[in-house]
């Protein structure tokens, strides 16, 4: 029975070497942010994106935009405010979020390329991205 | 020790395009409790000469974002921006234009 106990206890002080291990060289998070509603949406994500880099500054951060959502990612944007969305999208630039913008949507809704921010990657589709991303372990978020 | 900017600089056509991302609380002594604490002097120099210079107030936000093109630079030149807050801290980072 005493062999049983101390047994028990020896694992379980190795699952918790391993586990702490684990918390020292842990990856970091990587989040993927899905969009494809209007410009209406957007402050609010971009609001999400800055709150979560504020709590965890090492999180990588992609944001993937598709049909309505690339609205807030062309040239001249304006929230609903009226106020441009330039600023904001720099400002995550600099923090290291990625913005990729569909090309499926481009075409379809006849959306030059050179109106796309400079700051936004233009990827093949959208969604295909997104699935890519959550193969590499991106966490999945659509606020 | 305030944190580190963040700055890019690159060519953009014939003008070096920088842009700036600085940490600071920018409180505008305006909040009971909370003095006024906000940068007030920014430089920015290529090559030690210098190619803006700002005088800041409250109203700037917190953790400001500063973008801005000048001509003369070129790719491997050093950018260095500065400020100066009104407790008198400061911190100067550099990045080199690419």
């Amino acid at each position: 029975m005493q062999t049983i106990v101390r047994r028990m206890a020896a694992a379980a002080a190795f699952l918790f070497a391993v586990s702490g291990a684990a918390m020292a060289g842990d990856p970091p998070i990587r989040v993927v942010y899905h969009i494809n509603e209007s410009v209406q949406k957007a402050p609010a994500v971009l609001h999400n994106i800055a709150n979560e880099l504020d709590a965890e500054p090492n999180t990588k951060i992609v944001l993937v935009a598709h049909g309505p959502g690339i609205d807030f990612l062309l040239k001249g944007a304006k929230d609903p405010k009226g106020n441009p969305f330039t600023p904001e999208i720099e400002t995550l630039g600099m923090r290291g979020v990625e913005f990729r913008v569909c090309n499926n949507t481009l075409k379809s809704r006849h959306i030059d390329r050179s109106r796309v921010v400079e700051d936004a990657k233009i990827v093949p589709s959208g969604v295909a991205e997104i699935a890519k991303l959550e193969s590499q372990g991106y966490v999945y978020l659509k606020p | 020790m305030p944190d580190p900017m963040k700055i890019r600089a690159a060519m953009a056509g014939d003008k070096v395009e920088v842009k700036v991302l600085m940490a600071h609380e920018m409180e505008t002594g305006q909040r009971k409790g909370h003095p006024a604490w906000f940068i007030q002097n920014v430089t920015a120099t290529c090559n030690g000469k210098t190619v803006l210079s700002a005088q800041w107030g409250p109203a700037v936000s917190k953790n400001p974002f500063l973008s801005f093109r000048f001509h003369g630079g070129k790719p491997g030149d050093k950018v260095t921006i500065s400020w100066v807050d009104n407790h008198g801290e400061k911190r100067t980072d550099e990045t080199t234009i690419s």
